[in-house]
């Protein structure tokens, strides 16, 4: 069972008295582990396509599934539900709480549903992972662009999701700290989650294994 | 590392713990509202409640006392302020037999004096436990038996205790007790049966500028008992006219309680429309403030949206958020009214000059819990609006907010 399918996917506005097609007929599956960016100008419809692959935008037309579940017709329980544990978010620009501390902040997904295990073990983990675990009780105020970025990977991979959608996150990221970033994605889409990156940035685009790219809502395969 | 849940809550504490200044402002706002809601309602419940036990306590139809001195026995009364008046033995004796009186007794006010041979300045009351109806009745339930010769008893406001020693121009008497609260002028006045009072009378004399003539008949006022289903006002007037020449005043009690019911009402009115108003004003800037902090905080909202919080959690947030503040806010206004208004009760009493009797702790439990209450609907009140915008926010919008 494909992790993600997407299939004749339609979004559009009314704007000027006209419609505009943010998305339109988009297709694409993703596999368990695929590594898959979309690139594209800005504007071309790129992060409304993640936005309704995350259940926060309403499509016009067209289906989404993912593990086999239409995301149409779900419920605001269910579409919740459906970001906290089967997926990861990372949003674009700084994502993260800012007065919740770091573990808090990574902790935070975790806490939404009733579940079970050793939370904050697993949090300092994946801060471990990225390299920030020093920083756990600090304040994002007191954090640098980069630090900040990896707190939002760390958060967004505290209920192990099957898959992890990721918009821009290397934007306003030096090279060093852009190249730590995706090394670390690559990695985690070694560990069997699928990752769809979302960015404007040519570089990103050679760590992947699947290359899409988005002009005027046009979704192409290009590998 | 401590193990930590977060849940709406703690997560409601910590956006408040971390934004001190905002939420000072907001506690601050809710805890004017407790502290004037739970004052004004007890500074009501007192005034009301005074002016009962001095219809209680007055228990005669009017007062006979020199013309001129009518205000001078209110205030003795009401607010316990000392004064000497007194009129001849012989006018007193024609007075209690007067037309339309059908019960009568005597009562010596003497004012003691700030000096070395008065313990402290005080309105002494002399009363004649023979023909007295208005104050033996309750002294009796203190003193079964009645007031020996030499012996006080003291107003629940004034600092002694039963076995101790005052002195009044010169002379010790021994406290036989003291009495409840009336939240009258009789709180701080001192009781002393006639001949005891004729006594204080004479030694008064010694020290008065203008020696009292009449040691031995004087008297300051007559209790007055009217005949049933007589009218008081032409009671009062036909008693004046009747003893035109001999300078008698009138004060009708019930007329004196009327009047100050009436102010009463007026004023309870008023701090009802106080109340209400700074409650409306209060919901109003409350509002104001969670709406603007909302739409400051729209990002983060945005961002509990994508981690998978629903709106309902995000409403709980909210909701957990202003019932934290109003709590906080309610429990200092009450605490502070604590604070600031039990110890000065006995000056809030002397400052608005009337009957001002605090409630029993069970009805001072009722009204501070019902200004709990009102205080605490504030903040959720308030925030009703954000909470509704919460659940018609788009995520991506927000999440396009910087």
């Amino acid at each position: 069972m494909k992790m993600l399918v997407v299939r004749g996917l339609c979004k559009e506005y009314r704007r000027g008295g006209g419609t505009f097609y943010a998305v339109r007929d988009a297709a694409m599956s993703v596999g368990d582990g695929d590594f898959v960016c979309i690139s594209g100008q800005s504007g071309g419809g790129k992060s409304t396509l993640l936005n309704m692959i995350a259940g926060l935008l309403e499509p016009t037309s067209g289906s989404i599934t993912s593990g086999g579940r239409e995301l149409a017709g779900m419920n605001d329980y269910e579409l919740s539900l459906y970001r906290n544990e089967r997926i990861g978010y990372i949003p674009q620009g700084q994502s993260i709480l800012p007065n919740l501390s770091v573990i808090d902040n990574v902790l935070l997904p975790f806490y939404l549903y009733k579940k079970t295990g050793d939370p904050t073990g697993r949090a300092m983990t994946l801060l471990d992972r990225v390299g920030i675990a020093h920083l756990a009780e600090a304040y994002p105020a007191h954090l640098s662009g980069g630090e900040l970025k990896r707190t939002a990977i760390a958060r967004s991979l505290i209920n192990s999701p099957k898959m992890l959608l990721a918009d821009e996150p290397t934007v306003d990221l030096d090279p060093r700290n852009a190249e730590e970033v995706m090394k670390i994605f690559s990695d985690i889409s070694r560990d069997s989650a699928a990752v769809i990156l979302v960015t404007h940035e040519a570089n990103s685009a050679r760590w992947v294994a699947r290359r899409f790219s988005m002009e005027s809502g046009i979704l192409k395969e290009t590998t | 590392m401590g193990k930590r849940r977060l849940t709406s809550r703690a997560i409601a504490v910590q956006n408040l713990r971390r934004r001190p200044m905002r939420t000072l402002c907001m506690v601050s706002f809710v805890a004017l509202l407790s502290f004037v809601v739970s004052g004004g309602s007890l500074f009501s419940y007192s005034l009301l409640n005074g002016a009962r036990s001095m219809s209680a306590r007055l228990g005669a139809d009017a007062l006979i006392v020199p013309l001129g001195y009518e205000k001078n026995a209110e205030g003795a009364l009401l607010r316990g302020e000392p004064s000497t008046f007194y009129f001849s033995g012989e006018l007193s004796e024609r007075l209690m037999h007067a037309e339309g009186v059908v019960r009568a007794s005597p009562q010596l006010f003497i004012a003691s004096f700030n000096s070395s041979h008065c313990a402290f300045p005080a309105q002494l009351i002399g009363y004649d436990p023979r023909t007295d109806f208005t104050i033996g009745p309750w002294l009796e339930e203190k003193m079964p038996g009645g007031l020996p010769d030499g012996e006080v008893v003291v107003g629940n406001l004034v600092s002694r205790k039963r076995g101790d020693d005052i002195t009044f121009f010169g002379r010790t008497y021994r406290v036989a007790g003291r009495l409840d609260k009336t939240g009258m002028g009789f709180d701080t006045s001192i009781f002393l049966n006639m001949n005891t009072a004729r006594a204080a009378l004479a030694d008064y004399s010694q020290y008065a500028e203008k020696p009292v003539t009449d040691v031995g008949g004087a008297v300051s006022s007559i209790t007055v008992d009217i005949k049933d289903g007589a009218d008081h006002s032409k009671f009062a007037r036909e008693t004046r006219e009747y003893f035109k020449g001999d300078l008698v005043g009138v004060v009708l009690t019930q007329t004196m309680i009327d009047n100050i019911s009436k102010d009463l009402g007026a004023f309870l009115s008023i701090v009802t429309v106080l109340m209400a108003a700074l409650w409306a004003l209060d919901v109003g800037v409350l509002a104001i403030l969670f709406t603007v902090t909302f739409n400051e905080r729209r990002r983060e909202f945005g961002i509990y949206r994508v981690l998978g919080a629903t709106r309902r959690k995000l409403r709980w947030i909210i909701l957990s958020e202003s019932c934290a503040v109003s709590v906080a806010g309610a429990v200092a206004g009450v605490f502070s009214l604590c604070f600031f208004v039990f110890p000065f009760a006995p000056l809030i009493s002397r400052t608005i000059g009337t009957a001002y009797l605090q409630p029993s702790p069970e009805v001072l439990s009722v009204i501070l819990l019902a200004s709990l209450l009102v205080s605490f609907v504030t903040g959720p009140v308030a925030s009703i609006n954000s909470a509704a915008a919460i659940g018609r926010m788009s995520a991506c919008e927000a999440l396009k907010e910087v």
